[in-house]
This record gives structure tokens, C-alpha cells and sequence, in this order.
């Protein structure tokens, strides 16, 4: 402890200029990264979209850092050749060591230069459906529907199926309705094409339709196939699916549905059952 | 009623809020409710249901939501212009038809406005409210790929048109088509950039700008063009509103279908 103060007291100008030259270094450099990566990112976002303002900001951060770093070493006086190849044995050996982490560096290079997705974007991965948060050198962010964070690594992506749900604009929703046998069915579908057609958010073209799709055990099964743009998918669906409901039930429309029996056994009673007729 | 309460003169004439009541405006299908309290006003609208039971369309429903907006200064007036929808229209022709290479066609279209209501608040404008006279579907315009989502009307795109003063809610816009292929076009359905035009009134009707739109063949770039001037019908006619995209030329790749080249099961065909 005394030595420390001995020290300090000894030091001149001349001993803490460098010191003082990294404390500028350090706090005007940051600054101007942080700036420069905040302006550019929404400028960028702005102009272009919010997949090349994050990529364009990242570049920026890691330059800005990567030259202050530089630049507080030679303030200090190393040597940057002699650490250039200490840095090459160095890297020889975290690379052997951290073998996944290079490899989800590389994944995310092909997945920013293959671009299946962009920040914002709605994927599926696995089971896993979210917003895309950020796309880094390890791994990407999501945010899903139930607004959890899910980090799932590069490596990870480029390896599964990844399911792009807000790539194109327009989407379909195939919505299927089983009806009963004795139902008409050419009535059954211009119902079905009227509702479509009354729904404001179901787009015109390309045009509703309706497939009969097979008869099943207790209904004559058919699927309605209308386009909604991707931002109006699933009010499309819940209000489509509601005016089905409420139409076919003003119609008169039977939507059946599989009644379960139970059989209890030989060896209990049967179930009670009471007749009652119309009448009574 | 109804051709009154839609009248040119009664559905974009200035509001006087200084008495203090409740104003009613109705405009196509839209019913407007205005009041101010000190720097506060407040809008309320909703559509007609044309399906749902028909009610005293003036009466204020019990359930309505008011769209509140506090100005810096005193508000007098409010101010109700018209304006073109948001988005492009996709105009499909009662019957389609056909146009000879290089054969031209001027065709008239009435599109639904918008609502565009505001004040001046200390010199400066303030909109409160926008939103459209009709209640349009949407429709897509392109392949499953590119493409614009538009508003549907259909039209009789007729070459011929009589203003119409108790249809106040409608602008009259002029389109020529001009082809200059070498092939016949067949005009299923036109693409409109309303957003791109003007609106002048005379009076008696609103009328937008002349659009010029020239086809070039099947995969040519094709050229649109927006006069910026009254129409030729309605040469005196007078600014009212300004685009909203201010854009004399557009260069699209497609701006009629004479085929349908995408259906619901997502298959491309013709």
C-alpha cells in the first residue's frame, strides 16, 4: 500500500500522458461508435430496412471497436507486429477450443448472405414460431407469440427447416368444414363463397374457392380457401370462421360432429335410459 | 334523403363549431358526429351496414368511440375535403374488353373518396380524422411474388359520363389507355394509382386529373402519366386536394391483367 502511494506521488506529467491520451481515446471513441451505430441503424432502417441497419451497425460497432482497441495498445506501447503474432498462436488455440462458436460464426454469414429471413420476419423453427429480434455472429433472437425470448444458434438454422411465414405478401387460409349428408351441397358452397366474398379482409382476387374434399365418417368434408394479406391472416380466419358458424346455423345448416358411446361392460348395469316422447 | 345528405355542397363544406352543438355529416356510407369542448374536439364515424337492419342513420349510437383531439388554440371551424384512397384501386370493367394494337380509348371511372377531416390549429393543420365514404374489399394485384394490394370496385368504364351532383362522395377520374404493342390487349382489370392523383371540383362534380397509361407489350415497362391539370370535361375546374404521392411518371411492369395468373390454390396458370 505504501509503495502504491510512493508511486503515485513520483509520477510527473510525462508519466500520465499516455494514461490521460487512453482515457480520451477510450471515452471520445465510444461515444463516436455509439453515435455513429445509432444514427446509421436508423437511417439505414429507414431507407433500406431493418435487417440492413442491424448488419450495417454491427459492422460499424465491431471496426469502431476493433481501432480503439488497436489504438489504445499502441498508446500503451506495445508492439503490434509482435502481437499480430502472438495473436495468430492465440487464435490456433481458441479455435480448436471453440469449434461450435466458429461454427455458428460461419452459419451466420451464410444466413446473412442467403438472407431465408430478415429482423421482423415471422419463422418457424422446429416447433418454435416468433419474430425475428436480431440476427448475430452466434445466434439469432426471437420473440414469441406468448412473448418469450428464444436464442436459437446459427448452427441450429442452418440445419433445420426454417419456415418463412411473412415472406410474401398475400397469404391463405384454408379453413375446413365438414357438413351433413343431407345437406345440399351446391347451396352449402355458394353459402360458404358469400361469406368469403362479405368479409372485408379476404381479398377479391385470387378468388375464393371451395373443395369438396372427401366424405368423411359423419360429415361430407370440404375445405374454404380464401387470401387475406398477411398482416389481416388470422382476423380472416377467427371472422371467417365465426360467420361460418353463424350462417349455417340461420340456414339451418347441420355441422355434425362424432358422438362417443360408452359402453361400461358385461359386468355393470346398463345406463338408465328414459324414452320420452314428443308429446310428453 | 340520402341524395341530399350526399349533395357536393353539403359533404365537404367547412363545419361551424362556435355554437356549440353536435354536428351530423354523412358522406357515401360514412356518418360523421363532430362536437368541441373548449380545445377539444371530437369525432366520431361509422359505416353504414348494408346487410345489418337499417336505423336512423343521424341518431348517435349509444356504443360509439370518439376519436379526441386537444389543440393548442381555440378551434371555430373544422374543415371536411376530400381525398383518394391509400392505396391503388383495381378497377374491373363491367365487361371486358379489347383494344386493337395501337388503338387508344378514353374511359371514365367513379371511385369512392376518402374523408379527410382537420383544423387549423394556430395556422397549423391538424388532421383528426381520415377515413374512407365506402367501405371497399381489397384485392391483389400481381404474381404470388410482387404485387400491390389495392381497393376492388367494378365499373362500367364507360366512355361517356354525366356529373353527378348528389353523389358527392364519388370523383369522376379520366384514364387513357393507350396500346402501343403489337398485340391486341384484352382489359380484364386496370390498376388506378389514386394515391398519384389530384382533385379539382367545378361545382356540380369532382373530377381528378387525367391518367395516362400506356401499355407496351407483355413483359415491357410500361409508362403512367398524371396530367396535374383540371380534366377536359371540367376545364375551369378548381384545386381541392393535392396527391398524396406527388409523382408525375410511374414506370410499372403491369398495370392491366388480361389473364388470371394466380388462383386460390396458390398454382400459377394462364
Amino acid at each position: 500500500m505504501g509503495h502504491t502511494f510512493e508511486y503515485i506521488r513520483n509520477l510527473n506529467l510525462k508519466d500520465l500522458l499516455p494514461l490521460i491520451r487512453v482515457a480520451v481515446l477510450l471515452f471520445v471513441g465510444i461515444t463516436i461508435v455509439a453515435w455513429m451505430v445509432r444514427k446509421k441503424r436508423i437511417y439505414i432502417t429507414k431507407k433500406f430496412s431493418a435487417q440492413q441497419g442491424l448488419i450495417v451497425s454491427k459492422i460499424i460497432l465491431y471496426t469502431g471497436l476493433s481501432l480503439i482497441f488497436i489504438s489504445i495498445l499502441r498508446e500503451l506501447g506495445f508492439q503490434l507486429s509482435t502481437l499480430v503474432g502472438a495473436a495468430g498462436i492465440v487464435g490456433i488455440a481458441v479455435g480448436f477450443a471453440s469449434q461450435t462458436s466458429v461454427s455458428n460464426i460461419i452459419s451466420g454469414l451464410f444466413l446473412i448472405a442467403e438472407r431465408p429471413f430478415e429482423v421482423n420476419d415471422i419463422i418457424t423453427v422446429g416447433n418454435i414460431t416468433g419474430a425475428v429480434l436480431s440476427i448475430d455472429i452466434l445466434s439469432i433472437k426471437l420473440r414469441t407469440f406468448d412473448n418469450k425470448f428464444v436464442r436459437i444458434p446459427n448452427e441450429t438454422i442452418i440445419k433445420s427447416d426454417v419456415t418463412n411465414v411473412t415472406r410474401f405478401p398475400i397469404r391463405r387460409i384454408d379453413i375446413p368444414v365438414g357438413v351433413a349428408y343431407k345437406e345440399d351441397i351446391a347451396k352449402v358452397r355458394a353459402l360458404l363463397l358469400d361469406i368469403a366474398r362479405n368479409e372485408k379482409v379476404c381479398l377479391n382476387e385470387p378468388e375464393p374457392i371451395v373443395i369438396l374434399s372427401g366424405f368423411g365418417n359423419s360429415s361430407v368434408d370440404m375445405l374454404l380457401l380464401v387470401w387475406a394479406e398477411k398482416a389481416d391472416w388470422l382476423q380472416a380466419k377467427n371472422s371467417i370462421t365465426e360467420s361460418i358458424k353463424m350462417r349455417f346455423d340461420e340456414e339451418g345448416i347441420e355441422i355434425p360432429f362424432p358422438h362417443v358411446s360408452i359402453y361400461a361392460g358385461s359386468e355393470t348395469p346398463p345406463f338408465p335410459v328414459k324414452i320420452i316422447s314428443d308429446n310428453q | 334523403m340520402t341524395d341530399i345528405l350526399n349533395n357536393i355542397d353539403y359533404c365537404w363544406s367547412d363545419v361551424d363549431l362556435r355554437d356549440g352543438q353536435l354536428h351530423f355529416r354523412q358522406i357515401g356510407d360514412i356518418s360523421i358526429w363532430i362536437k368541441h369542448q373548449g380545445k377539444e374536439i371530437f369525432v366520431a364515424h361509422r359505416h353504414i351496414n348494408r346487410n345489418g337492419p337499417q336505423s336512423d342513420i343521424e341518431s348517435l349510437p349509444s356504443d360509439i368511440s370518439w376519436v379526441r383531439r386537444v389543440c393548442r388554440g381555440g378551434i371555430d371551424t373544422v374543415k371536411i375535403r376530400p381525398v383518394f384512397p391509400d392505396i391503388p384501386v383495381v378497377v374491373k370493367p363491367e365487361s371486358t374488353f379489347n383494344l386493337s394494337k395501337k388503338a387508344e380509348i378514353k374511359i371514365y371511372v367513379r371511385i369512392p373518396l376518402w374523408v379527410h377531416i382537420y383544423a387549423l390549429d394556430k395556422g397549423e393543420e391538424v388532421t383528426i380524422l381520415e377515413a374512407p365514404s365506402v367501405l371497399l374489399s381489397k384485392t391483389w394485384f400481381g404474381d404470388f411474388f410482387e404485387g400491390d394490394i389495392c381497393y376492388w370496385i367494378s365499373s362500367g368504364a364507360k366512355t361517356e359520363v354525366e356529373p353527378d351532383r348528389n353523389r358527392g362522395h364519388l370523383a369522376i377520374s379520366p384514364v387513357h389507355l393507350h396500346n402501343q404493342s403489337n398485340d391486341d390487349l384484352t382489359v380484364a382489370k386496370l390498376s388506378l394509382r389514386v394515391p398519384n392523383l389530384t382533385i379539382f371540383s367545378d361545382g356540380e362534380q369532382l373530377w381528378s386529373d387525367q391518367m395516362e397509361i400506356d401499355y407496351r407489350g407483355e413483359n415491357e415497362v410500361g409508362e403512367i402519366r398524371f396530367s396535374g391539370h383540371p380534366p377536359q370535361k371540367a376545364p375551369k375546374a378548381t384545386l381541392i386536394t393535392k396527391p398524396r404521392i406527388v409523382e408525375k411518371n410511374i414506370h410499372p411492369f403491369k398495370s392491366f391483367t388480361s389473364m388470371i395468373n394466380i388462383n386460390s390454390l396458390g398454382l400459377p396458370t394462364g
